[in-house]
Parts: C-alpha cells; sequence; structure tokens
C-alpha cells in the first residue's frame, strides 16, 4: 500500500472519481480524448510518489494485453473497415484499456479494502452486508497461503502438467479447487458463531470505533467529478 | 473477598443430534463457580464442543439438536434467551483463532462486539484498552491480524471475548495451533485472569495435563458421559487410559544396518521408551510386516503414561541425565548453540558407540556424533532465505534407516521450511541433499516424489481425487506408471491401513484418522525410502495420535527413514529415536531422545519438556 | 446458523452463516482467479493459440457463484458473491481493475436469474446458469474493450465460454456441492430457519444419475465439437492454405482471397514485365483473374477503382471496369506470397507481396 499524501481523502471520494474517471475514459472517442487521462493519471501515480520504474514493472503485462486489444481490433473487426479506421479503433481501445486499467491501480494503491467498508458502513451501507467486504479480505492472504499449500502438495505428490491438455488442465482445476473450496466452508461455521456470539446482527445498526474522515474537500471532489462526467457526456 | 458463585448450573443434560442414534452428551451434569478453572477433558467427539454450544446457546437455536436436562448460565435458561441474551455473560474462544477473526486490524476485532453491542465510541474505547490490556496485548492494538504470531492471535481472540465482558469463559482447544512456547505463556496468562479477574474458566481440551497448574476440577467425558469430575490430582492418577498413549515399541532397524542413534540398551537410555527390538526380521515391504510388531503398539504401556504420577522420573524410572548434563544452563548453552555436539562438545561421551562422522565435501557442520556410517538421507549445510531474510542457516542433519527424526521448535523457526527444501519444493540457496548415496540438491521435485514422500499438516490439503483408490495411486498414474504396475503395492496399502471397506469411498468423507491412513498410503505408494510429515498431530487426541503413531512405527520398522515435524513433547519424545531443535533456522539441538531433553532442560526450552520430564 | 429467531434478534433476508460463507468462498474465488488465468493459458498453449482459448476456464469464474447460490439457497447470493468476488480481485491487483467488479456481479447476478425458478435447481439449470453466466464476460468485455469485432469470432467465444460454464459452473459446481454434503462440512443443519430448511436439499444428490452424467457428458462433446469445427473451419489459417489477401473495400462480400477455394478457375497466361529498370521476356504464368476475385466479393455499382497493395505499402490502382473485363490481370502464388501479373499494363502495375486488394 503506497500512502497517499492526501490522507484524509475519504475513500468514496476516491471510489467516485474512479467511476468517473472510468466513464470518461469510455466515452472518450479519439486517441487524443483518450491520452488527457493517460495523461493526467499518470501523473497522479507520479504524484503519490511511484517511481516509473516501479509502475513499469508492475504494469508491463497490461502494456502488452492493450498490444493485444489493438492487434485484435486491428485483425478481427469485420466488415471491411479500411485499416487505418481500425487501426484508429485499435488505438482507441487500448488506451481505453489502459485508462481503466491505470485509474484502478492508482485506487487500489491508495485506498484500503477496510477503508472502503468502513467508509461506506457509516454512509448507510448496512453493516451485515458491509462486513462481508471485511471478511472477504481478512481471508485473501488465509487462501494464499492455503492455495500456495495444495499446489505444493501436489508437486510433492508428482502431480502436474508437463503437457498441456483438456483433460489435464481439468485435473488440475478439480485437484486445486476441491481442497480449496473444503477449506474455504469448513471455516464458515466457526466464524459465524464467532460473530454471532458477539452480538453481530443483534441491531439493525451498530456503532464504529474506527473513524474515517469525510471532509469538505471530499463533497466538492464528489461533485466536481460528477459535474465533468455530465459536462463530458454533454459534449463528447 | 468475594464468595464464589455458581455461574454454570448444567443438569441431566442430554442432546442428541438428528440422525444420530446415539446422544452426543448423555445426562451430563456440572458447575462453575466464579474464579473457578475447570477443564473438560475427553477424546474428540467425545461431545466437548457439544457441552460448549449448549451454554452458548448456539445449541439448540443455531444447531438442530434435541436438548433435554436442565441448563442454567448466570440463572439464564440458553433455551429461553438465545444466543444474543447469553453473549454478554458467556464467551466462547474457538480452536483456531484464524477462523473467528472478521477483521483485518487488532483494534477492529477486540471492538467488534461493543460495537455490536451499540456501545458508544468512548466506551468501546475503553473496553479496548482493557481487554488488550488484560490479555498483555496492549501493544498490539494497531497491528494487523495477519501479521500476528500464533500465540499472539489467540491472546486477541480471548481479548475480543473479554471485551464483551463475559463472567464465564470458554476455551474450546485453546493451544492446538499453539507451540509448547506459546502454550505455556497462554496457559500462564489464563491463571493470571482468573485470579485477577474473577472469571469462570473452563477449558475443552483432549490433553488436560497441560492446563493442571491452573485448574481446580477436570471433568472428564467419554462418549458423552462425565466419566470423572474431580480435582486434577485425581485425574493425574486415573488409569482411565482414554488419552493415554502408548509407548514407542515397534521393531528395530532392519538387519544388517547399524543403530542409528546413541540410545543403545545400557547408556543414555530413556526406559519409558524402551530399547529397540533388534530381533526384528527386515519385512522388506510393507505387507510383510510382521503382525506381532503391530499388536505391540496397541499394547498399552504400564508404566508410562501422560500425567500418570508413576510417570514422573525417580529413582524407579531411569531418565539419567548423560554426563554433564548436571552443569548449569548458563554454562552449556553457548557450546551446544556452536558445537551442536561435535565429539568435543559437551555431549562429547554420551554414547558409547564410536562416532562416525560423516563428510559431506564442506565439512562444515556435516558431522554428526550419533549417526550411522551410511545414512539414508543427509542435508548438508543447507541455508533456505526469503526476501527478508535466512529461514535455514546452514542446517544439517541426517536421518538413517528406520529411524524417526523429531524436528521440534517455535514456530516460525523454519522447520516446514526445512522439509519443503528436503522436498525440493523450495530450492536451497546453498547446501547439499544427499539421499541414499545420490546427490539430489538439483534435482526436480516429481522426480523426488519417488523416493520421498511428504505430508502435510492438514490432511485435507492432500485430497485431491474423487475416491480412496484413486487417491491412492494418482501420483503413480500422473508420472506415467500404468496402474497395473502400481495395482499391487497399493492394494497392499489399502490392507495395511484398514482403508478396503473405503476404496469407493469420497476421501473428504473420511474421519479425521482414516484421512491421514490415505494420505499415508498415497505417498507410501511409490515406496519411498524417506517420509517428511508436517505436524502430523495437530488437532488429534491421543487415541488418533497414537493410531499415527503406530503407523509410523511400522514404517520405519520397514526402513523407511522418517522426519517429523511435532510440537507435542510426550508424543515426540515417546515418537523418535533422536531429537533435533530449531532456533531461528538453526539446528541448535541434535541429540538422541534424553540427551535432547537434558539439553532443552539447560537451555531453558521447559515447555518442550515432556511431563515427566519437567 | 441464522440470526434470525434462532438467536432471539432479528430476521433477515441472509444469515449470518450466509453471509459468512458468501464473503469466504467469493474470496477463495478472487484469490483462485490468477490460477484460473494460469490454467488458460495453459489452455492457450494446448491449442496453440495466443488467446482465446482461456475462454474454456470461463466457467471457473462462475463456478463459484453457483457454489454459493445452491449452499445459501437464496437468490441474491449470486450477486452478493459477484460483487465480493471482483471487489476482491481489484483489489488484490486483477489485471482488469474496476470492470472485473462489473463482469463479475453480471455473473453472479445471471447465476441468480437463471436459477431464480428453482428451490432445488436441477443439474441442468446449474449448468445453463453457468453457462449464460460465463458466456457474459465475453459480452460484457466486448462492449468495453471492442468495437465491430466479427460477429463470428464473438460467437466462438461466447460458445467457448458457455460451454466451460456447463462444465464448471454446472457440473463441477454440482460434484463439488455433493462432495461437501457427503462430508458433512456445512454441517447443514445449521439451517435455523425453518422456511428455509429444503434449499440444502439439493446438496443432498451427491451421486447423479449416469444417464443425467451421460447427458452432460455428450452436450459437452458436442459444444467442444462444434467450437473446434467453427475455430478451424473458420477462424484457424493454417500456413498450408498458403499465402492470402483480403478483398475489401466497398464490396458486398469482403473475404480473404486463397488461391486454394479458386484452383478450378485458374488460367494461364503469356506476359512480358516492361518496367523503367527491370525487363522479363515473355513467360507463362498461371494464376486466378483479378476479375474473377472481385466478382466473388461483390463490388458496389458504385465502385470505381480498385487497389492492389503489398505488404511493404506498395500499391498499384487500377480502373475497376477495366480490371473486371480483363481476364489476363491475374494473382499468381509466388513461393509464400502473392503476386499481381498485370497483362498489357507497365511494369509498376505488377505488385508483388499482395496483401489487400481495395475496391473503392
Amino acid at each position: 500500500m503506497i500512502t497517499c499524501p492526501k490522507p484524509g481523502l475519504n475513500p468514496l471520494s476516491k471510489l467516485v472519481l474512479l467511476v468517473s474517471f472510468c466513464v470518461l475514459a469510455l466515452r472518450a472517442e479519439s486517441p487524443g480524448h483518450a491520452a488527457v487521462p493517460c495523461g493526467a493519471v499518470l501523473l497522479a501515480h507520479a504524484a503519490i510518489g511511484l517511481p516509473p520504474a516501479i509502475l513499469w514493472r508492475r504494469l508491463r503485462g497490461i502494456a502488452v494485453f492493450a498490444l493485444v486489444l489493438f492487434l485484435s481490433q486491428l485483425f478481427l473487426t469485420g466488415g471491411g473497415a479500411p485499416w487505418g479506421v481500425r487501426a484508429a479503433s485499435g488505438v482507441r481501445m487500448a488506451m481505453r484499456f489502459l485508462n481503466i486499467i491505470l485509474g484502478s491501480h492508482l485506487f487500489v494503491s491508495t485506498t484500503s479494502a477496510e477503508d472502503l467498508a468502513y467508509t461506506l458502513m457509516r454512509l448507510g451501507l448496512s453493516y451485515r452486508y458491509g462486513f462481508t467486504l471485511l471478511i472477504a479480505m481478512r481471508f485473501v492472504p488465509y487462501f494464499r497461503l492455503q492455495s500456495n499449500t495444495v499446489l505444493q502438495a501436489q508437486m510433492v505428490r508428482g502431480i502436474g502438467v508437463d503437457r498441456p491438455s483438456i483433460k489435464g488442465v481439468w485435473c488440475m482445476a478439480r485437484y486445486t479447487l476441491v481442497p480449496l473450496v473444503v477449506t474455504a466452508l469448513g471455516r464458515v461455521e466457526s466464524l459465524a458463531i464467532s460473530m454471532e456470539g458477539r452480538c453481530f446482527g443483534l441491531h439493525p445498526r451498530r456503532t464504529f470505533l474506527r473513524t474515517v474522515p469525510f471532509r469538505p474537500v471530499d463533497a466538492l471532489i464528489i461533485a466536481g467529478a460528477i459535474a465533468v462526467v455530465g459536462a463530458a457526456a454533454a459534449i463528447l | 473477598m468475594r464468595h464464589p458463585e455458581e455461574v454454570v448450573r448444567v443438569s441431566n443434560l442430554t442432546v442428541r443430534y438428528p440422525g444420530n442414534a446415539a446422544p452426543a452428551l448423555s445426562n451430563v451434569d456440572l458447575t462453575l463457580e466464579t474464579g473457578e478453572c475447570v477443564i473438560v477433558s475427553g477424546p474428540s467427539g467425545c461431545g466437548k464442543s457439544t457441552l460448549a454450544l449448549c451454554l452458548t446457546g448456539f445449541i439448540p437455536h443455531a444447531i438442530d439438536a434435541a436438548m433435554t436436562g436442565s441448563v442454567r448460565v448466570g440463572g439464564l435458561d440458553p433455551r429461553q434467551v438465545g444466543v444474543y441474551n447469553l453473549a454478554e455473560f458467556v464467551g466462547l474462544v474457538q480452536q483456531d483463532p484464524e477462523a473467528q477473526f472478521c477483521t483485518m486490524r487488532v483494534e477492529d476485532e477486540v471492538a467488534f462486539g461493543p460495537e455490536n453491542l451499540l456501545c458508544p465510541a468512548d466506551e468501546i474505547a475503553r473496553r479496548v484498552d482493557w481487554a488488550l490490556d488484560a490479555v498483555s496485548s496492549s501493544h498490539l492494538r494497531m497491528r494487523r491480524l495477519a501479521e500476528l504470531s500464533g500465540g499472539e492471535k489467540q491472546r486477541v481472540a480471548l481479548a475480543a471475548v473479554l471485551a464483551m465482558r463475559p463472567s464465564v469463559l470458554i476455551l474450546d482447544e485453546p493451544t492446538a495451533h499453539l507451540d509448547p512456547r506459546a502454550t505455556g505463556a497462554l496457559v500462564h496468562l489464563l491463571g493470571e485472569m482468573q485470579s485477577q479477574l474473577g472469571l469462570a474458566i473452563m477449558v475443552l481440551e483432549h490433553r488436560p495435563e497441560r492446563f493442571f497448574g491452573i485448574a481446580h476440577r477436570v471433568v472428564q467425558l467419554s462418549d458423552g458421559t462425565v466419566v470423572f469430575n474431580g480435582p486434577p490430582r485425581e485425574a493425574l492418577g486415573r488409569a482411565d487410559g482414554a488419552d493415554a498413549l502408548t509407548p514407542r515399541a515397534r521393531a528395530g532397524p532392519r538387519p544388517g544396518t547399524e543403530t542409528i542413534t546413541g540410545i543403545e540398551p545400557g547408556h543414555g537410555s530413556c526406559p519409558h521408551l524402551g530399547p529397540p527390538d533388534h530381533g526384528s526380521p527386515d519385512p522388506g515391504s510393507l505387507r510383510s510386516l510382521p503382525g506381532p510388531g503391530l499388536h505391540a503398539w496397541s499394547r498399552p504401556d504400564p508404566d508410562w503414561r501422560p500425567g500418570g504420577p508413576e510417570f514422573r522420573p525417580g529413582p524407579d524410572h531411569n531418565f539419567a541425565r548423560p554426563p554433564g548434563h548436571d552443569l548449569p544452563p548458563s554454562a552449556l548453552s553457548d557450546d551446544l548453540r556452536s558445537s551442536s555436539h561435535s565429539g568435543s562438545g559437551p555431549g562429547a561421551g554420551r554414547s558409547a558407540r564410536p562416532f562416525a562422522k560423516l563428510a559431506c565435501g564442506s565439512g562444515k557442520g556435516c558431522a554428526r556424533d550419533y549417526t550411522l556410517d551410511n545414512p539414508l538421507l543427509r542435508v548438508c549445510d543447507l541455508t533456505q532465505r526469503y526476501p527478508d531474510r535466512a529461514v535455514l542457516q546452514e542446517v544439517s542433519l541426517v536421518v538413517g534407516r528406520g529411524e524417526i527424526v523429531g524436528i521440534m521448535g517455535d514456530n516460525g523457526s523454519g522447520k516446514t521450511t526445512l522439509l519443503l527444501s528436503i522436498m525440493g519444493v523450495l530450492r536451497p540457496a546453498s547446501g547439499r541433499i544427499i539421499l541414499d548415496g545420490d546427490d539430489i540438491t538439483n534435482v526436480p521435485v516429481s522426480a523426488r516424489a519417488r523416493r520421498i514422500g511428504m505430508i502435510f499438516q492438514n490432511p485435507n490439503h492432500q485430497l485431491f481425487t474423487d475416491h480412496v483408490w484413486r487417491e491412492v495411486v494418482v501420483g503413480p498414474l500422473s508420472q506415467g506408471v500404468p496402474e497395473a504396475v502400481c495395482r499391487p503395492a497399493a492394494e497392499a496399502l489399502l490392507d495395511r491401513f484398514d482403508l478396503v471397506a473405503f476404496r469407493d469411498s469420497h476421501p473428504l468423507t473420511l474421519s479425521y484418522g482414516q484421512k491421514r491412513r490415505v494420505n499415508l498410503a498415497a505417498v507410501m505408494v511409490s515406496d519411498p525410502s524417506v517420509l517428511l510429515l508436517d505436524e502430523p498431530f495437530v488437532g488429534q487426541d491421543a487415541a488418533r495420535a497414537q493410531d499415527l503413531a503406530r503407523l509410523l512405527g511400522e514404517l520405519a520398522s520397514a526402513g523407511k527413514g522418517i522426519l517429523l515435524v511435532g510440537h507435542e513433547p510426550d508424543l515426540m519424545s515417546r515418537c523418535c529415536d533422536r531429537l533435533l531443535f530449531l532456533d531461528g533456522g538453526r539446528v541448535i539441538v541434535d541429540a538422541p531422545v534424553c540427551e535432547a531433553l537434558a539439553d532443552f532442560e539447560r537451555m531453558g526450552l521447559h515447555d518442550y519438556l515432556p511431563q515427566a520430564w519437567a | 446458523m441464522t440470526s434470525g429467531t434462532a438467536s432471539k434478534g432479528r430476521k433477515y433476508y441472509f444469515s449470518t452463516r450466509d453471509l459468512v460463507l458468501i464473503a469466504v468462498v467469493s474470496a477463495a474465488g478472487g484469490v483462485l482467479s490468477t490460477y484460473v488465468g494460469y490454467l488458460g493459458n495453459l489452455l492457450n498453449k494446448a491449442f496453440g493459440v495466443p488467446f482465446g482459448a482461456g475462454q474454456w476456464m470461463a466457467g471457473l469464474h462462475v463456478f463459484w457463484f453457483v457454489l454459493v447460490r445452491v449452499a445459501v439457497g437464496r437468490t441474491g447470493a449470486g450477486t452478493l458473491a459477484g460483487v465480493l468476488k471482483g471487489t476482491v480481485e481489484m483489489f488484490t491487483g486483477s489485471t482488469h481493475g474496476l470492470p472485473i467488479v462489473l463482469v463479475s456481479t453480471v455473473e453472479g447476478l445471471l447465476v441468480d436469474l437463471a436459477l431464480l425458478p428453482f428451490t432445488r435447481p436441477p443439474l441442468a439449470a446449474l449448468c445453463i446458469a453457468g453457462g449464460i453466466a460465463a458466456a457474459s464476460n465475453v459480452v460484457v468485455f466486448q462492449a468495453l474493450y471492442f468495437s465491430g469485432v466479427s460477429w463470428g469470432y464473438l460467437a466462438l467465444m461466447i460458445l467457448f465460454a458457455f460451454g466451460s460454464g456447463i462444465v464448471f459452473g454446472g457440473y463441477f459446481a454440482d460434484g463439488v456441492l455433493g462432495i461437501v454434503e457427503g462430508a458433512r462440512i456445512l454441517h447443514l443443519r445449521f439451517s435455523g430457519d425453518p422456511g428455509r430448511a429444503e434449499h440444502t436439499g439439493h446438496v443432498g444428490r451427491a451421486r447423479r444419475s449416469s444417464k443425467i452424467r451421460l447427458a452432460v457428458t455428450l452436450l459437452m462433446t458436442v459444444a467442444l465439437a462444434g467450437g473446434a469445427v467453427y475455430y478451424y473451419a473458420e477462424v484457424f489459417e493454417p500456413f498450408w492454405n498458403g499465402p492470402t489477401c483480403t478483398v475489401e473495400g466497398k464490396v458486398a462480400n469482403p473475404y480473404v482471397y486463397r488461391p486454394v477455394d479458386f484452383e478450378d478457375e485458374a488460367v494461364t497466361v503469356t506476359a512480358e514485365l516492361k518496367g523503367q529498370v527491370t525487363y522479363r521476356p515473355p513467360a507463362d504464368y498461371t494464376g486466378v483473374p483479378l476479375a474473377r476475385i472481385l466478382e466473388r466479393a461483390h463490388p458496389d455499382a458504385s465502385a470505381a477503382r480498385v487497389r492492389v497493395l503489398a505488404s511493404d505499402g506498395y500499391e498499384a490502382e487500377f480502373d475497376l471496369s477495366d480490371i473486371m473485363e480483363d481476364r489476363t490481370v491475374i494473382l499468381i502464388r509466388e513461393a509464400e506470397n502473392l503476386r499481381l501479373i498485370a497483362t498489357g499494363y507497365e511494369g509498376g502495375y505488377w505488385v508483388r507481396m499482395v496483401t489487400r486488394v481495395v475496391v473503392e
């Protein structure tokens, strides 16, 4: 997690910014229009202190996929469109993809899922549903560890796919997913007992110790983002 | 001083789950007073958890079960008031703290209960402070749960329940996932909480002796019935046998090989272990294992029972300290760490047998005193690094044919990493691994899998297929071995491990012990010469552990070398020929069991000593 | 377990156990999505294509939603799992960013909708739900990142994904539910709310009748075969078909020209190349008249010119009507390339390495 230089920015503001950004990226019709948000989000990455080399290392796979998108647009588009049109379409789609991914990356790099969940709950989302996000995120490292162990267990039994085939992939999926599902479901009842044993669900609302500040600047950002999207929708 | 007040009264309680003919609990009577600590013990499935669920109201409200008799918790009837109304009176801490956290930070987790009670923020903060302080974990407040050790997680789980301000605290198998050091710390903590907070504490444990120091009473359950209810000292004397471990009485190493440990009859021996039987024939295969060896394992040892008074060392029990073991710890620990039993170290002369040093090429750290001339597995100067730290540092060890070598150490000391490195799952930064004379350091794991079998802690992680037969043969089949070739061995293993009746069953539908046997059969089908087992006893009661130990004994008798990671001092000292202790990725003890235990004692590793030794 | 009357508290649509189950399974699904991507890449390798075959794994993404929907037994469980799994994927570094939340939510929603009529969904319903949900990812990604991609290609991808959804989202999920029930992992006595006692009945079908299994197998075989046939007939371009060029522009039927398709229409002409620097004496050339190639494309009435373009950027332009009347301007195969033999035209009109024929 990268420390955001504006720690006071509420996760909800960031989420609204991200959604607005993605809407703009989707509506950008020309490469020029798409380049503006792309430049903005790259600058934002620089602003949060992420060195370009690290950004490139994280996102080089994305760049390759953007190239694939461009090529697929170039070669798979039907209707006999001229190459120039196809190429422009390819650039537009690749830029759209890059913009959305870069925007998402910026959001994820500066926002924690738990802060987002607590914010949404404090803003009125039923805490029972808000906690599902917390629980899911809380189990991510656990399942990473478990899946790693399952794959290691396969290795030590000499189970693997030497030559890829449909049957081999089917077996790999079975051998990995079934133990993981069993592990996952085995956790359900302990956690449910633990939560209800501490009165989860007793009241329709609950109080919170943790505070996630929502400042005037957050309201301004949200209003501004909505206004920009509205204006873009009218102009583009 | 406040007079004790009865907070739990259970009278004639019978609980029956739908579809089960036998009741989970039958006519149980039980009381608990403020400030009292009661240990409820018994093997897995005896009804301990059912009792906890009844006291917390989950039975019958959340779990379908027929419940008769009377239960009163703080004067309330759980059947009438439900879970929520009991939650502020009785708190339940379950076996695995990992499975009961629903947030990501310590503070949030401890605050979770009071938040649900609609407590104002300042009251929540006060409760969090108090609860964390009660478990001596205020320093963990802002930590992320995923970063905590097992012991720290258990403390946070306790604090999360304490924040509800209950009068009764129920802990279900609280030490199952803790290493001995963390277990000792937890017991100490519970003792403090009991005396300072006046809590009524009920601990559900299948190895109750760990808590005898703080317990007022022990209630022993068997098949849902209370078979004992009295003070710990009387429990110690009971010869009920439900949790007793049978001794290691397997056959000795295969003929033609050297004695592989320094524990030879007549010197440095632990009589409770019994001398190796050198008269056992070489079975050649599991199928040809002699029957008497198996029976010997199931025969209870009248001289040894965990927690039993006769278990304590004394004049009649020759827990003989080897020479030098009466030196003060401070004088020896450094030597032990540095020399690790070199010929000139404090361990010199423990064994009457001449030392047989092994040459591993590097010459550094490879010499081990009590090893055979031709070991099955040799690990030389193995170093394993993660990006941020070295996990193993120049670890050397040997495993002989028919030898069971135990590896102990705190969580995070590198035990599992060592096994994974030997198996080839992790590529070591340096060092060599020699199996039966062949350097396999660079051999891929798929090839090693034919000669080394590894079993992980959780049996479910290693059950991949739809039925037991397929599970046993899937490894060889994946490596291109025709089923006809591995069929005889697989058939023999199913027979030997009592799995024939489950041949077409789904492995995941089997019992825990049966799953473990399937795991063993699945790795044994390739007839590996070395077995690596990572904490196979975790979560198992004494009977199950005994079953597994018996199987391991049989395999060792068949000439297999076994490297066993475990936390249970009693079990490990009974099951193994030799013990290693890993500390921060280094081997600081490597000795035959008795000598290793003496080393543990001198080095202050008291939590790792068996009850008898302690 | 329920937090309804069982706990003497409020009644909720989803019990605490339901919510925990949804969250935990979604987390597992989110974490394993990377592994599913790896399996997809393995399939791409198996098929020898750079991408696309990975859609065979699309069903593994919806498997979790079917599992949750059936285990919980409530409409909406799939959608909630979709939101959570997508969010987990986004926060754990999915290469799709925010859209993965949309894709995942749509998949979960479709599982809910497809299973809406069923209290105890039969296997066929699970397969259909899995198939539809898995196929939806193609449509959503198409809407976001593609424009004007040929319907044939799109249909192929949808077919792949649908088949995968049937196998993994339906059949596989059903089998796993059977295992879960057999192993009593969920302790299904935790039903709590009596009104919902029935939903777990589905899980009891640990063993399917062999007929149903056979039917699913046959269905999948047909889908696999259909997909393979379409792929190799319409998309796959085998090297042994020789060089190709596209015929496009103002034509009713743009297509890819392959010499092998016009073998019967080849003619032999004698032509002499007179270039400004190059001269080749008269020689016989055998190939397909450009007029015939254009006829197959049905040029528009308004079209007037035809441009022949080479891979190196070189091009020659002809009057369309002249070409349509001239059977001596032919496209011949020259090693692994196509070459235009413009009989009667200057050397500059003879185009090597032809890749496109554009009518304007």
